[in-house]
């Protein structure tokens, strides 16, 4: 009996071997985009003729995420899926991993939460091996370096650096006389700051964990900030501007440049204030929305898919095509950036703190933020 | 006769059971299990305090995260307040509506129920959408042409507030539901206790309040539990109005608990299972009162006849018109315009009506797939629905099964829990049991989840309206050699024929409109109508005018399904009322 045990498991083990052996052969990254292995990835890919991609919502999204591969590679069609949020993508896929049902190649968006909740159970497959000479190139982007979300520096490699505005204000609100988040704790914007639930996903989650772990502001600036409820929360980033532009509120945290910009076509009259200061210092945060895909776990479905899409990800094509669909900043030198609003970008004399670092993954990290909101939206 | 011999005949293997108890204990169970294994999941997911996606560990912790959470309390209070209240005021207005449709005879009477049918049909989101079009405190239409009225400079009503979420919630579905479901219970009224009633001298008035109340008090017990345990977890009104005035209720805080990162599962289920704790007692308290008295209104000599309005019946007849116009017209209007818009509500803008957003939708190539899902869900669901609730609510009035009050009890459940967390559930039974992974985001998931979140009103409906039928009718039919197939043929299914079809029809809707709840369920290939609308109104990115495209598009689904189930002559206001003896 025991021998027939270890006969399985002999069994089992060289299956898996010869898996990975397979895996290890398939993760060969070809030298460059010229190299006849590339060709035959890329050949294998038009066979499979599709790859699953996972993203989250929006139609500028979707413009890059499917269209814009689509255009660069007529012959593999993106069946994409749009999670509302990264939440809800990331649920999704532990669910589905965990009883081996997942049936996606790439995912797209948000890292804090995959960092978090993804790679700790085994759920992700490093994404370095899969990428070509020439797109880890160093020389190919900003200062030299490779940015990466995970402290492993092989599952999430960083291409965009998005610097939300820190606020948005109506027209009432004089944008010279506000240079300070102290004066956001003024009485007079009681109920009327808007901003997404920092206990979410997103910008307001992004805003928060920059003001709490700033020291310059820290848990004292958040619990006086967020007291009372006098912080609306709200998730929709174009009603927020609307509001914004209405009056209906005054300020808004962290809003999505991209919809201002928007509504400013149609006449709104709000402007934007790139950054704040606190204790005489210029602090800001920059976040990566869009700029990170990743690989789940193998066995995914079309492999050579899969890698044909992440290499167009963050090529200077693909980086391209995120710059002009989502208006993010990419970090790819080669990159134009004339359609980046200088709103969004780093600028100099401001210190900048990266809320992609797997610092701010740390389930503590999040906790102890989400439960200082909550304990100071219930005091009086 | 060869049905009495073959429902009475036992068992080989089981000589103590017959083979008809033995079918009412296997469908009792099957339902059980359906309905009770995402709850229980639910409730086994309130005591794991472990990590999230960190397997199980026992413990309290997330009841008293849950407890101590001081927004909960205040959360909990304004949920109760706001049920109570739109229930209250939905009663008070659909009631005489429902009089007057059913009992009287007010000019075009089912013209406007067929309204009220529309605008139950109606998405949620196109309410909201319309009245803040109309009434958002500062940009709302109705709001600035009022502002030009001399003395009311100053007018400013504000939707996004407490009374804007009741007003909303009455205009919605409130008002309309409540009275769908009374004007099937008035309909099946026998009219002869009304005449003796008016020929000893009572007023329409007493009439209304002495007979056609008490004796819909099943129906209206029916009704009021049904909105008060519905109201608990309706979301999407107070989400969308409640936030900019800072008011929560249970299920907003809910939701947010589960959009948390990382998502608050165990606290929201903590939560979700004190809720369903406080409902238990409503549902007891509903079953007592019912249960007590005999209602019986439907006999074969049953007579419906309808009490003259004289003169008053065309201000009758403007007052429920003018409320079917603020329910149908307001929304549709909202919604087709905002479709035709560049951007939702700016007038202001040079050309602001533009084809662009048909053109885009309609042109995506997952619309028709969209469509075609969205078309087999709705349809497989009501019929189920309507098959399923006919079953059990036989069982639940007209079988002596033993362990019916178990049953009926467990039929409730589903509303219990808000539909999110009952699909999450749903999920994870069948990712944690391999031999139902198959169906994982298969189309009969959505179907069972379609039916669960329909099942509670559907069984009540049909219960109540079984317990309206004379149970004389079924033994006439026995009597005349009727099998029990034959007599539920002939007699119950004709009778109840409406009400199935209601049954179905809101299934049906349902299919076509809930997002929440198929959110979690639908395969990312497996998309219907309501989730592609959902791309555009959830997230960061929203585009209203192209959900808007949809909406209408769902819509028209609705109100087309509802003119061809009255085309072939299913009641919904199209059936004549009998006036004479019905036999």
């Amino acid at each position: 009996m025991f021998f027939a045990k270890v006969r399985v498991s002999v069994a089992a083990a060289s299956c898996l071997l010869l898996g990975f052996g397979i895996q290890d052969l398939h993760a060969q990254a070809p030298a460059t985009a010229n190299s006849p292995e590339w060709a035959k990835i890329v050949e294998a890919a038009k066979k499979e003729g599709e790859v699953v991609v996972w993203s989250q919502a929006g139609n500028s999204r979707r413009e890059f995420a499917k269209d814009s591969f689509e255009k660069a590679y007529p012959n593999i069609k993106v069946n994409l899926f749009q999670a509302a949020t990264s939440v809800e993508r990331d649920s999704r896929y532990v669910q589905e991993f965990k009883a081996s049902l997942a049936k996606v190649d790439v995912m797209i968006g948000g890292s804090l939460g995959a960092v978090a909740n993804i790679k700790p159970i085994g759920g992700l497959k490093p994404i370095k091996p899969m990428l070509r000479e020439d797109i880890l190139d160093v020389k190919n982007w900003a200062d030299n370096k490779l940015l990466w979300g995970d402290k492993e520096n092989q599952y999430m490699l960083i291409s965009d650096g998005l610097a939300y505005p820190a606020v948005t204000v109506n027209r009432t609100v004089k944008a010279a006389e506000l240079q300070n988040w102290e004066q956001l704790l003024d009485p007079k914007y009681d109920g009327k700051i808007v901003m997404r639930d920092p206990r979410g996903s997103g910008s307001g989650y992004a805003a928060t964990l920059f003001l709490y772990y700033s020291p310059e502001l820290g848990p004292e600036f958040v619990d006086r900030f967020f007291k009372n409820g006098r912080i609306v929360f709200s998730s929709d980033e174009r009603q927020n501007v609307e509001w914004i532009d209405s009056g209906r509120m005054l300020i808004g945290v962290y809003a999505r440049w991209q919809e201002v910009e928007k509504l400013q076509e149609v006449g709104g009259r709000l402007t934007g204030i790139p950054f704040l200061k606190a204790k005489g210092k210029a602090i800001a945060s920059v976040s990566s929305t869009d700029g990170i895909a990743f690989l789940p776990k193998d066995p995914v479905p079309h492999p050579n898919a899969a890698q044909v899409y992440v290499n167009w990800f963050y090529s200077k094509e693909g980086q391209q095509a995120l710059v002009n669909t989502i208006k993010t900043s990419t970090y790819h030198k080669q990159v134009d950036l004339k359609q980046v609003s200088e709103m969004v970008r780093q600028r100099a004399g401001v210190e900048y703190r990266n809320m992609n670092d797997e610092f701010f993954s740390a389930p503590q990290v999040t906790k102890d933020m989400r439960d200082a909101v909550t304990k100071a939206i219930g005091k009086k | 006769m060869n049905h009495a011999i073959t429902e009475t005949a036992r068992m080989p293997f089981w000589p103590g059971i017959t083979w008809k108890t033995f079918a009412q204990w296997l469908f009792a169970i099957c339902i059980t299990i359906v309905i009770l294994a995402p709850v229980a999941v639910v409730l086994i997911n309130g005591f794991d305090v472990a990590p999230p996606y960190q397997g199980f560990q026992f413990g309290f912790g997330n009841w008293n995260e849950a407890w101590e959470n001081p927004q909960i309390g205040a959360a909990l209070w304004n949920t109760v307040s706001i049920v109570l209240i739109r229930a209250f005021l939905g009663f008070v207005i659909a009631i005489p509506l429902a009089w007057l449709v059913a009992r009287t005879d007010m000019p075009f009477s089912k013209g406007l129920e067929f309204g009220f049918w529309i605008a139950f049909f109606m998405p949620n989101l196109a309410f909201v959408q319309g009245w803040s079009f109309l009434l958002e405190g500062y940009r709302g239409v109705l709001n600035q042409l009022i502002q030009t009225i001399p003395y009311f400079e100053n007018f400013s009503v504000d939707i996004y507030s407490y009374w804007g979420i009741i007003w909303v919630h009455l205009m919605a579905q409130n008002i309309s539901s409540v009275f769908i479901l009374l004007v099937l219970g008035f309909r099946n009224m026998d009219s002869s206790l009304e005449e003796a009633a008016r020929t000893s001298g009572a007023s329409k008035f007493r009439t209304l309040r002495n007979i056609v109340l008490p004796l819909s008090r099943p129906m209206i017990a029916m009704i009021a539990v049904l909105g008060i345990i519905r109201g608990v977890q309706s979301y999407e009104i107070e989400a969308i109005l409640g936030g900019p005035a800072a008011i929560d209720v249970y299920s907003t805080i809910l939701v947010r608990m589960l959009q948390t990162e990382p998502p608050l599962i165990a606290e929201g289920s903590a939560l979700s299972a004190l809720v369903l704790l406080a409902l238990v007692p409503l549902i007891i308290l509903q079953r007592l009162y019912v249960g007590r008295r005999q209602y019986v209104t439907v006999g074969s000599k049953m007579r419906v006849g309808l009490i003259e309005l004289g003169r008053w019946r065309w201000l009758a007849f403007a007052i429920v018109l003018f409320i079917v116009l603020l329910q149908t017209l307001v929304p549709f209007l909202s919604v087709l315009a905002g479709s035709f818009m560049k951007r939702w509500g700016f007038f202001h803008i040079p050309n602001p009506w533009t084809l662009d957003r048909w053109k885009a939708v309609l042109g995506h190539e997952r619309f028709l797939d969209a469509l075609w899902n969205t078309l087999v869900l709705g349809v497989t669901s009501g019929l189920a629905a309507g098959i399923i609730c006919f079953f059990v609510a036989h069982i639940l009035v007209r079988t002596n099964f033993r362990a019916r009050k178990v049953l009926e009890f467990v039929s409730w459940l589903p509303w219990a829990i808000p539909g999110v967390l009952l699909s999450m559930g749903l999920v994870t039974v069948v990712l944690e049991i391999p031999p139902l992974r198959f169906m994982y985001g298969s189309m009969f998931i959505l179907v069972v989840a379609m039916v669960l979140f329909r099942f509670p009103l559907g069984v009540q409906l049909l219960q109540s309206g079984l317990m309206q039928v004379n149970k004389e009718l079924e033994e006439a039919s026995t009597i005349c050699g009727g099998s029990h197939m034959i007599t539920q043929r002939r007699i119950n299914i004709p009778i109840l024929m409406p009400m199935l079809t209601a049954v179905g029809l809101m299934t049906f809707v349902t299919a076509i409109n809930e997002v929440s709840g198929v959110v979690l369920l639908a395969s990312t290939d497996l998309r219907t109508l309501s989730l592609l609308s959902l791309d555009y109104l959830i997230g960061t990115q929203t585009e209203p005018e192209s959900a808007a495209v949809i909406t209408t598009v769902m819509i028209l689904i609705c109100v087309g399904v509802a003119l061809i189930a009255r085309m072939f002559g299913i009641s919904l206001g199209g059936t004549p009322a009998p006036t004479g003896e019905n036999k």
